[in-house]
């Protein structure tokens, strides 16, 4: 039998500590504050008056995820560490000179980092942090949490060994290489996946070209962050530039999907959508800055650290249009009504 | 797996008395969430959340007109609770398998496996699985799991004083529900079950807790045509794999375009 927790005396459960059997399941319940379970969020409570018709006083239908700021700072690092992995691989696979060969070992350090950095925003976040290996005591492919953990563990243990090797100079082997080119660019892209496969509307009805814009937008960070480390090459220069266009390509997409069912208003308006417009006018400004031909050193550090503002108000104004979408219970009704939604 | 044991809620048995909610939260010991004068007609419970695994909605509907100059409304309440899906989206999603289906149906949250990682919330297409912030894990309705190891029907079932909250085999229930639909049918009500099985809701599979109402669901903040998000899921794993394959196209291309 487990040890009942002894409760609070003002937790509303009435009951008498020294006769009552704490057997019941919300008995296990930890109180600190009441208001704390409170099931609505503050920016969906409805205006006392108006009386809404459509819905149900305006209430929200789905629950928006009770993440922190640490789950959109962990898109931005293992979105990074996962673009690293790859470059570095790619580097590994074909690079021959020694500048090239140095940027890698750099590659491997920065991915490792970000996923370290990744895993423990992560484990932050979680409401019982100690149990976070309770991840890994399953395999479960319908849970992209489940399989973005192996992923992210995959990565990290790989980029590990890489930096490892190219410590005691030496190239990786072959196949840690491979595993770290395949686990680092499904590291970027998962993500998508993983908000896609919820309830909210804005991420539901986009979950096809997410993964596609957070492998953009990952690429687009790492380039931004080699730009402000400096120790450009020919190919960082290319590889930065591509992002970049590719970033905003795909945030084009994510807002003409939304658009087409009408639920695009996150994106716009509110919190998320100042958000979401500063990110999209910063990797504007950025890529026009990365493809100045004068400036040098200058222009690099800028171009960087306008595409990093930019990649980093993007995950949190995707979080937060998250946030909002949930919040409206119209943006669950109408695309299930006219099917569009299935 | 033994007989699926599940609830037939209907509405237009509803009373709004609140002894469901009531008697759920003293069976399970649930404590306090905060209270909250809304205004929303009687509905002070507003949402199911982490300690609120019952909550009676109050939709008032003008009939005829304008009801500040008189005119007639409906009184529609209506007991809500979590649907135990026959695919369930909370469970699909829980990457610890903390969650899951028990011998009777029901979709169970484990609390010595959960860690709290607040995934099942957005995943459920009803809003019913919330996280408790000051004890960190998920919550949700049991379908009185203990009590149904004493065979004692739930709590709130036990304590619906008009039978509007029914438990049984879930066969035994569609039964009486397709029953009850066609009488008030002749009676001149456009009553309609929601959920009942997995053809007429096929994005959840059927729900085992289903629902007779006497309005349009969005009227109860029902989704109108819920689906588990793994539903079509695959689209967007391929979606990941083009991106992945882009971002080392794109890692491979640079460097060797790059070459002299």
């Amino acid at each position: 039998m487990r040890r009942p927790t002894p409760p609070t005396p003002d937790d509303g459960r009435n009951l008498d500590v020294a006769v009552a059997l704490q057997l019941g399941e919300g008995a296990q319940q930890r109180v600190d504050t009441p208001e704390s379970a409170w099931p609505v969020p503050p920016e969906a409570a409805p205006t006392p008056g108006e009386v809404p018709s459509e819905t149900y006083y305006d209430l929200p239908v789905v629950k928006a995820p009770p993440w922190r700021w640490y789950i959109p700072a962990y898109f931005y690092a293992g979105g990074v560490a996962g673009a690293a992995a790859t470059l570095g691989g790619a580097l590994e696979l074909v690079a021959t000179t020694r500048p090239e060969l140095r940027l890698a070992h750099r590659l491997h350090w920065i991915s490792m980092l970000g996923e370290a950095a990744g895993a423990a925003l992560l484990i932050a976040d979680l409401g019982r942090p100690a149990r976070f290996h309770h991840m890994l005591r399953v395999i479960r492919p319908t849970s992209p949490m489940n399989v973005g953990t192996w992923i992210l563990s995959t990565a990290g243990a790989t980029s590990g060994l890489s930096a490892l090797a190219r410590l005691r100079g030496r190239r990786p082997p072959g196949l840690v290489l491979a595993a770290n080119v395949v686990a680092g660019s499904l590291l970027s892209t998962y993500t998508g996946v993983l908000v896609g496969n919820t309830a909210v509307p804005i991420w539901k009805v986009t979950r096809r070209r997410l993964p596609l814009w957070f492998a953009a937008t990952s690429a687009a960070a790492l380039g931004s962050l080699l730009q402000l480390s400096g120790g450009a090459t020919r190919a960082t220069r290319v590889y930065t530039a591509a992002a970049k266009v590719a970033e905003l390509v795909g945030a084009h997409a994510i807002e003409r999907a939304a658009r087409e069912v009408a639920i695009d208003a996150p994106l716009r308006e509110g919190h998320a959508g100042r958000l979401w417009r500063s990110s999209r006018w910063l990797g504007v400004a950025s890529l026009v800055t990365t493809l100045l031909p004068w400036g040098g050193r200058t222009r690099d550090v800028i171009a960087g650290a306008l595409g990093t503002a930019s990649s980093v108000l993007a995950r949190f104004a995707i979080h937060e249009a998250g946030k909002a979408s949930a919040a409206d219970p119209r943006a669950t009704f109408d695309p299930q009504r006219r099917g569009a939604i299935t | 797996m033994t007989t699926t044991l599940g609830f037939f809620t209907d509405t237009t048995l509803c009373i709004g008395c609140k002894a469901c909610e009531v008697a759920c939260k003293q069976w399970n010991q649930l404590p306090d969430d905060g209270f909250h004068l809304t205004g929303m007609s009687y509905d002070n419970t507003v949402a199911l959340g982490a300690s609120t695994w019952r909550h009676v909605t109050f939709a008032e509907r003008a009939l005829d007109g304008d009801p500040t100059n008189g005119a007639r409304i409906a009184w529609k309440m209506m007991s809500d609770v979590c649907k135990h899906c026959e695919r369930a989206g909370c469970l699909e999603a829980c990457p610890t398998g903390a969650i899951l289906q028990t011998e009777h149906g029901s979709i169970y949250i484990q609390p010595d496996v959960c860690n709290g990682c607040g995934y099942c919330v957005p995943a459920c297409p009803f809003g019913v699985v919330a996280r408790r912030e000051d004890d960190g894990r998920a919550w949700k309705c049991t379908l009185c799991y203990d009590r149904l190891q004493g065979q004692l029907e739930p709590a709130c079932a036990k304590a619906c004083p008009t039978d509007s909250i029914q438990f049984g085999p879930l066969d035994e229930l569609r039964a009486r529900a397709e029953a009850r639909v066609e009488l008030l049918r002749v009676r001149g009500l456009d009553a309609h079950l929601y959920g009942e099985d997995g053809e007429a809701q096929p994005g959840t599979g059927g729900l085992h807790a289903f629902f007779l109402l006497a309005d349009e669901p969005e009227v109860y903040n029902l989704p109108p045509a819920p689906a588990v998000p793994t539903h079509g899921a695959g689209r967007s794993w391929l979606a990941a794999v083009a991106g992945a394959a882009g971002l080392a196209a794109l890692a491979f291309g640079s460097v060797l375009l790059s070459r002299d």
